[in-house]
């Protein structure tokens, strides 16, 4: 896979845009305020319906290969049916399924943390799985006020803090708010505000500072914890990358401590339980996964292309095989008149195999092709097979080699040349069917008169007729002759 | 003594007349001023709009607002769908802009290099609303003139940032509001059109069109009408309402 790409994540760069954290908002509302703004980039709304009502998870491969590719449909396949989201609900952490939202949150950070690794190239065997669930699972560690007063104090500089406060006061209010530490009360938070502020700020400023600051307050802490935890869950499970490393280093650190900001989130999607008390619970949906794309269409018809190549090459072979018999009035003789035909089957498909040609519409055409042009060939080769009594098979043979030999290499030839011409364009399919069908051509007619040859054992494979009666004698003239000019 | 003093003045009166004669108002300017003094007239107005957008080949959408404006501020607030319910957009100056999004309980600044992208999914940019007067921004000149129109070409004057090198602008002499835009970009290319259509007046002579229509010609001509169904004329809005404080509180 070369990457995946889906509307969660515009949603979580606006989101960062707005709260400095790259994740899915946690409430609806702010869900709903940010697909509005999506609704004017014409990439984004590629990802998601209008309605909201159908979403799009691109998966990109890296390999054209169909086996390649068939390998990766399997496992997204298998991952879309272990989802079992089909009638879900929205459980909160509190709530009495809380263990196990807890553990589909760490299960969730888990996967993002292998895909960030994965992408940035760090391994990670599939047996650290446990390690990293212990770490994920640890309790956060005291995190550092520093940068939190930092980030407070810029936000207290800009423009959008409602109220304006100098220098020196954005100072000693960032440290005062980051000194109560994470989960601070509003009141406390208030209180710290106003002592830091001295001089008796004014009620509405002192007002307009509080509903200004809570939120960022919330959200700098929010990513400090998360960015302390992702550097001891780094170190912890032997991810850590070497000090050379560092802008590596600084975009998996980033990319785990957005993961594991997802930990705090106060509701998961949990497969419904189809209890009573479900409807209770939390909004019951429903989510259906299909895949779909160019991969599973690939997948059904080389299914198609397969099954059908079967079929229609079985009962052509058939077909033919009781026509010859008809023709020639014996069983062996039906099957003596398809060897060419089928040693070019083998022939084609061998190299086929041997150059990596994968069967598609235009090559499983060749199939037919090869079986109606040996059949041709072998008719009119065995058509002229006939040695008088007393002669050799082998003067059989140059006699239907004599006989029908130029008009099966001048057939052979043209149609090869023919369709050799759709070699020298540049798509690739037509290349392949061109290339195949003047090798299938000439082969066909090699075959004919190496095979026919080398398995006949009869003098004759064509009814005798009353207006053959003449034929003999003039046969039997040739070979005096051929045998006189051996002498 | 006298006399020289007299020569002095006879001589020194072209020089003093030369930057009147230089400041001469050219007819486009005229018309220009007139236009952004109409724009201005009022102390403050009120109105509710109905945006209605209309994308090629997808649903029509909808979106319900609320607008102040005195002088060059806007004060914008969503009411409509649930989506945007709540969210208000300031227009402090061409320069500044901020967002208030209830979602988050947080104001945000508008960052300049994304005040030309589509505003909420409308044929309208940000910058399209951020402008109310165009002499600042804008060298008129007058390309035609008929009984009951100008029509400008406005260049826009060096240093100025408005995302529309040229503007084309149809202004009515009955009550020196627009009748058309055109707006092009730097090779030429009519990026977007305006109209503005039923115009009524209120106070003497405080006129604003019932509907305004934007074109997007980028996006297979999508476009986005305004609406008008709510107006007030000098309801003594405060300064206070066009403050960035405003946007949490109000």
């Amino acid at each position: 896979m070369a990457g995946v790409q889906h509307v969660a994540q515009p949603l979580a760069l606006l989101n960062a845009a707005m709260t400095g954290q790259r994740r899915i908002p946690d409430t609806s509302a702010q869900v709903k305020l940010l697909y509005s703004f999506l609704s004017s980039d014409p990439a984004s709304t590629q990802l998601v319906t209008p309605d909201r009502r159908e979403a799009l998870m691109q998966v990109k491969l890296d390999t054209a290969r169909a086996a390649e590719q068939a390998v990766i449909l399997d496992e997204v396949e298998a991952w879309a049916a272990r989802q079992q989201l089909e009638t879900h609900l929205r459980a909160e952490r509190q709530g009495p399924r809380g263990a196990e939202v807890k553990a589909r949150l760490e299960g969730i950070v888990l996967a993002r943390v292998r895909a960030a690794a994965h992408q940035l190239g760090v391994a990670i065997p599939t047996a650290s799985d446990a390690l990293l669930v212990q770490r994920i699972a640890a309790p956060a560690p005291a995190p550092d006020p520093t940068p939190v007063a930092a980030g407070l104090e810029r936000f207290l500089r800009s423009e959008e803090c409602l109220t304006p406060v100098s220098e020196a006061q954005a100072k000693a209010v960032a440290a005062a708010l980051a000194k109560l530490g994470p989960g601070a009360s509003e009141p406390a938070v208030r209180a710290a505000a106003s002592a830091a502020l001295g001089d008796a700020p004014g009620e509405a400023n002192l007002d307009d500072l509080v509903a200004s600051v809570t939120a960022p307050l919330r959200e700098h802490w929010g990513s400090q914890i998360a960015l302390e935890r992702a550097q001891a869950l780094l170190a912890g499970a032997g991810l850590a990358l070497p000090a050379g490393e560092a802008q590596r280093r600084e975009r998996l650190l980033a990319a785990v401590s957005s993961a594991l900001l997802d930990l705090e989130a106060p509701t998961a999607a949990l497969p419904a339980t189809g209890a009573a008390g479900d409807a209770q619970a939390g909004a019951v949906g429903k989510l259906a996964l299909q895949v779909t794309g160019q991969p599973v269409m690939n997948r059904g018809l080389s299914d198609s292309v397969g099954a059908n190549q079967l079929k229609s090459l079985g009962f052509a072979l058939l077909f033919v095989f009781v026509i010859m018999t008809g023709l020639f009035r014996s069983l062996w003789s039906g099957l003596l008149g398809m060897t060419p035909a089928l040693f070019t089957l083998l022939a084609i498909w061998g190299a086929m195999g041997l150059l990596g040609v994968r069967l598609d519409i235009g090559t499983s055409m060749l199939g037919s092709i090869i079986v109606g042009a040996g059949v041709d060939y072998a008719i009119h080769m065995l058509a002229a097979w006939r040695a008088p009594e007393g002669e050799p098979l082998t003067a059989a043979a140059r006699g239907a080699a004599d006989r029908s030999g130029l008009a099966v290499f001048c057939n052979a030839t043209m149609i090869a040349a023919a369709f050799f011409v759709l070699t020298l364009g540049e798509a690739k399919p037509l290349k392949n069917v061109g290339g195949l069908t003047a090798a299938a051509m000439l082969t066909a007619g090699l075959a004919t008169y190496l095979a026919i040859p080398t398995i006949a054992r009869r003098r004759r494979y064509r009814p005798q007729r009353a207006d053959d009666e003449g034929e003999l004698p003039e046969l039997e003239v040739e070979a005096a002759e051929a045998r006189k000019a051996q002498n | 003594m006298l006399r020289r003093r007299l020569l002095q003045s006879l001589l020194a009166l072209p020089l003093l007349l030369a930057p009147a004669a230089a400041r001469a108002e050219t007819p486009g300017e005229k018309a220009l001023r007139l236009h952004d003094e109409a724009n201005t007239r009022a102390k403050d107005q009120y109105f509710e709009y109905d945006v209605v957008t209309q994308e090629p080949g997808k649903a029509e959408t909808k979106i319900q607002m609320k607008v102040k404006v005195k002088k060059d501020k806007r004060f914008i607030e969503f009411t409509a769908p649930g989506d945007i319910k709540g969210m208000k957009v300031l227009v402090a100056s061409l320069t500044q802009m901020y967002v208030y999004l209830p979602a988050y309980h947080k104001v945000r600044r508008v960052a300049s290099h994304t005040r030309s992208q589509g505003f909420m999914g409308t044929a309208l940019s940000q910058d399209d609303m951020s402008i109310t007067t165009y002499s600042d921004v804008y060298a008129p000149k007058l390309v035609k003139e008929t009984k009951s129109e100008w029509v400008l070409e406005l260049t826009r004057r060096p240093g100025q940032s408005h995302p529309y090198p040229r503007i084309d602008l149809a202004i009515r002499k009955d009550n020196h509001h627009p009748q058309w835009f055109h707006l092009y970009n730097d090779k030429g290319l009519k990026l977007k059109s305006e109209t503005r259509s039923d115009y009524g007046c209120q106070a003497g002579n405080i006129c604003t069109a019932r509907v305004h229509k934007v074109t997007d010609h980028t996006r297979g001509g999508m476009w986005t009408e305004l609406r008008r169904t709510g107006w007030k004329v000098n309801t003594g809005a405060p300064d206070s309402d066009f403050t960035p404080r405003a946007l949490q509180t109000r």
